[in-house]
């Protein structure tokens, strides 16, 4: 009976001490980070429009990427530019237009609407064109959902902080360090040089090679306007062929964006509103080199993604909390960005998987719901689930509570298709806007594999 | 059968010991990336016509006391209040308003406990702790917050808004007195040294591209922005000098090191080593301060400025223990419309033997003679007895 007890004892014991290691090993595996340098940099949402043509205010975003550290030597990040826009369909009356949403892609001409001549082609600038109707578009074509990548390449030297603006990027020769070699000794000494030219420029000193930008090259986002991602992966400059850094100094990449608009085209007299937001990052951890071409967020080679993104907002149509004293109280208004970690960069299969939200209001009440997140997701919270913000489970009409909760886990089968990493955007009186990153809980999602092409 | 059953407690006690002992070596530095045990918020501020409004929230599903203390940067002195969560319980308070317990109030929600309003012009910090239904520190990393600082001078219509997630610090074993040990075992202890990347002081280059460098002098635009002197019809000229957009960054610190109870302030002194685009490195340093410092990067430099437009700054303190903190980047055009973003900043090591500034990622990276690359310092948060 004893020894029967002390088994079931000692078994109890060994229960306890591995679901302690389990907790242990989700609560210490280090998942996705805002704050700590990386090997994989994601900036979920870059957004240029510099003509106010989508977005209601003149935007564009300046991207900062930098080394960490000192010692680090170069380092080179392989970039992917992932351009989300959606386009008119070729029966709209802009064909390959960039659109939000299919209001945005009407039909061409204008046709009739009720009165005797009712779906009869008509000209809008005829006052009496249809009697007793009205001369309208006659609808709206399809907003096609689009997903392309571009990408570059970029060096960055030991000390170097690099900054670009996303409309516009860096050429060859716009970088703050283009010559690859200094003049030592000679009649220039510290001048810039080229160490592969045939010509001495260094007189009778020589030219030694020196860290520099020579061999990168950013180009501007491939539309304006334009909305999707950016993810850089930390690469070995001296690897031929080009490869991810795995060797100790593989996570030395941190990066933040700022998005920037004007209410008005010149920034003359309106509002100006600046957001700003740290990379997610995704650290290296142990070298692996059994799949070439592939960097798996597995917890293993690379940090997994979180299973789970915490997000608290004030809900959407919420008075502002600090204007509530006014007569005309501006309401708040929060977007979210998502984007999955996985992605096919090879065979131009974006990574998609299906985000669930789970929403506690403050008096502990749970609504759920949930949305395919398909290479970019980005929508007001409270149409995330209706077409009605009024009646959605994100508004504060049917939370009856200012702020909430939101946990969101992403679901996926696919190899790109399971883990999530985002950005939230709220914005008070639809125009000051401010720009944060989502937290996280313990646990890690599945593989998310990159395939880099 | 009582010897089995001690025999039991005691291979429980034995794993569940080693479970913490683990856990105290994996866990690191703090985060604003996860939910902690003790939330730092490093800037709040009531000064003019700015305000803040903070966001505490249980994300755990056992109900949850928490212990709160603003912490005034002039004075340093304390006032707390207290907090009890529902599981999974967001909450909400204008810091300028406080919260008062009234379901009848016009503020729709649960209220979670009487909030004090801070007095005008309060600039600071506030700290939450995990407690348990006595008040005594407890770990269960429950808790997340955030912190949006908001401007009314230029009407809602136009408010320059910033929002940063709280510094969370991770519990790991604490033995529930007051006195709150972050050196890794008890809590995660603090970042040896922070990163801010940031924007020189000068003309926003978003701004300029957009069409706003400068003013117009003379015609029939003048006064209005502009970026050429075809602005300013018919015959008035585009001036930079007039007017131009600007941009800097004021970067705010609390040290890790927090006597509630005594009120002792922490004299912490700021090394900064700081980087522009063509690796011109400059060194620079914050004054000594009690508990609480908010800068302007350049004004770390004596006033220098970046040679280039964006710049990287490591920030180690050299004496009064570690600290955590926060940016604020301030945009205006050249009408001195103004928006402003805050952003949590990066962590990073230091040499443990190198009185400068010698950053480091691991080991390696630290020149010989410079001891080992060190991520966290320890510090202590004191508690006033409840």
């Amino acid at each position: 009976m004893v020894n029967a007890r002390r088994i079931v004892s000692v078994a109890k014991a060994g229960l306890t001490l591995g679901v302690c290691l389990l907790g242990l090993a989700s609560s210490t595996r280090a998942l996705s980070t805002s704050d700590k340098p990386a090997a994989i940099l994601v900036w979920p949402k870059i957004v240029v429009d510099t003509n106010a043509l989508i977005e209601p205010r003149t935007t564009d975003t300046i991207i900062q990427l930098g080394n960490a550290l000192h010692n680090a030597g170069l380092k080179q990040a392989h970039c992917f530019y992932v351009n989300a826009n959606s386009h008119c369909s070729e029966t709209a009356a802009e064909p390959g237009k960039v659109c939000r949403d299919a209001s945005q892609c009407p039909l061409p001409g204008t046709v009739c609407v009720g009165g005797s001549n009712a779906g009869q082609p008509c000209d809008p600038t005829n006052i009496d064109a249809c009697p007793n109707g009205a001369c309208v578009s006659p609808g709206n074509a399809n907003c096609v959902a689009g997903w392309s990548e571009v990408d570059f390449e970029v060096l960055v030297t030991h000390d170097q902080p690099l900054a670009w603006k996303a409309s516009a990027g860096l050429k060859r020769g716009e970088f703050p360090i283009n010559a690859s070699g200094v003049c030592v000794g000679g009649s220039a000494p510290g001048g810039a040089c080229d160490p592969r030219s045939s010509i001495n420029t260094c007189g009778t000193g020589a030219c030694q090679a020196s860290d520099s930008n020579a061999g990168s090259g950013i180009p501007p986002v491939a539309e304006d306007p334009f909305v999707g991602t950016l993810k850089c992966i930390q690469y070995d400059p001296k690897s031929n062929p080009p490869a991810p850094d795995q060797g100790s100094t593989a996570n030395e990449l941190i990066g933040s964006a700022s998005i920037e608009a004007c209410s008005d085209t010149i920034c003359d007299g309106g509002t100006v509103d600046v957001e700003r937001y740290n990379a997610s990052g995704v650290q290296f951890n142990v070298a692996d080199n059994s799949h070439p071409g592939e960097v798996h967020l597995d917890g293993s080679q690379y940090q997994a993604c979180p299973s789970t993104l915490i997000l608290d907002n004030i809900f959407d149509n919420a008075p502002d909390p600090l204007s509530a004293a006014t007569d005309t109280v501006p309401t708040v208004i929060t977007d979210l960005t998502l984007v999955p970690c996985g992605d096919d960069f090879l065979r131009q299969d974006p990574g998609n998987a299906t985000a669930q939200f789970l929403v506690f209001n403050e008096f502990e009440q749970r609504l759920s719901t949930s949305r395919k997140v398909d290479c970019f997701f980005e929508r007001q919270l409270s149409l995330i689930d209706t077409s009605n913000s009024l009646r959605s489970i994100f508004s504060f009409s049917v939370q009856g509570t200012l702020v909430g909760q939101t946990r969101i886990r992403g679901v996926g089968t696919a190899a790109t298709g399971h883990g999530l990493l985002g950005v939230a955007r709220a914005s008070i009186g639809g125009v000051a806007g401010v720009a944060y990153n989502l937290q996280q809980g313990t646990g890690k999602s599945g593989i998310d594999i990159i395939t880099i092409p | 059968m009582r010897t089995t059953l001690r025999m039991h407690a005691g291979w429980l006690g034995l794993a569940l010991s080693a479970c913490t002992l683990i856990g105290g070596a994996a866990l690191a530095a703090t985060t604003t990336d996860r939910p902690g045990s003790i939330l730092i918020f490093p800037k709040v501020v009531t000064t003019g016509t700015r305000d803040t409004v903070i966001q505490v929230t249980n994300t755990g599903n056992m109900p949850g006391d928490v212990r709160c203390f603003y912490l005034d940067g002039q004075t340093c002195l304390e006032t707390d209040f207290d907090l009890s969560l529902t599981r999974q319980q967001p909450t909400v308070w204008d810091a300028q308003q406080g919260r008062r317990v009234n379901p009848t109030d016009p503020q729709a929600g649960l209220d979670p406990g009487l909030v004090p309003p801070l007095p005008a012009n309060y600039a600071g910090a506030l700290v939450c702790v995990e407690v348990d239904t006595s008040d005594k520190p407890s770990v269960r990393n429950q808790l997340k917050g955030e912190a949006t600082i908001v401007d009314k001078s230029q009407g809602f219509s136009s408010n320059s808004v910033g929002k940063y997630n709280a510094v969370a610090v991770q519990g790991i074993s604490s033995n529930g007195d007051d006195t709150l040990k972050l050196d890794g075992t008890e809590y995660s202890a603090c970042p040896a040294s922070l990163v801010v990347d940031f924007n020189g002081r000068g003309q926003d280059r978003v701004i300029q591209g957009i069409g706003n460098g400068g003013r117009c002098v003379g015609g029939t635009n003048a006064g209005g922005g502009c970026n050429s002197s075809a602005q300013c019809p018919p015959a008035g000229t585009c001036s930079p000098a007039s007017g131009t957009s600007s941009v800097f960054t004021r970067v705010t610190v609390v040290p890790c090191n927090l006597d509630f109870s005594n009120v002792t302030k922490a004299n912490v002194t700021l090394n900064l080593l700081r980087s522009d685009e063509t690796e011109v490195t400059l060194s620079g340093a914050v004054p000594q301060f009690g508990c609480w410092a908010s800068f302007v990067v350049e004004d770390a430099f004596g006033g220098t400025q970046l040679a280039t437009a964006y710049g990287s700054a490591g920030l180690r303190s050299v004496t009064g223990g570690p600290v955590v903190g926060v940016a604020e980047s301030f945009v205006a055009d050249s009408l001195a419309n103004t928006a402003s973003a805050a952003v949590d900043l990066h962590t990073r090591g230091v040499c443990s033997l190198n009185a400068g500034n010698a950053y480091c990622n691991r080991d390696q990276d630290c020149p010989a003679g410079s001891g080992t690359c060190v991520f966290t310092q320890a510090a202590v948060i004191q508690l006033p007895a409840h």
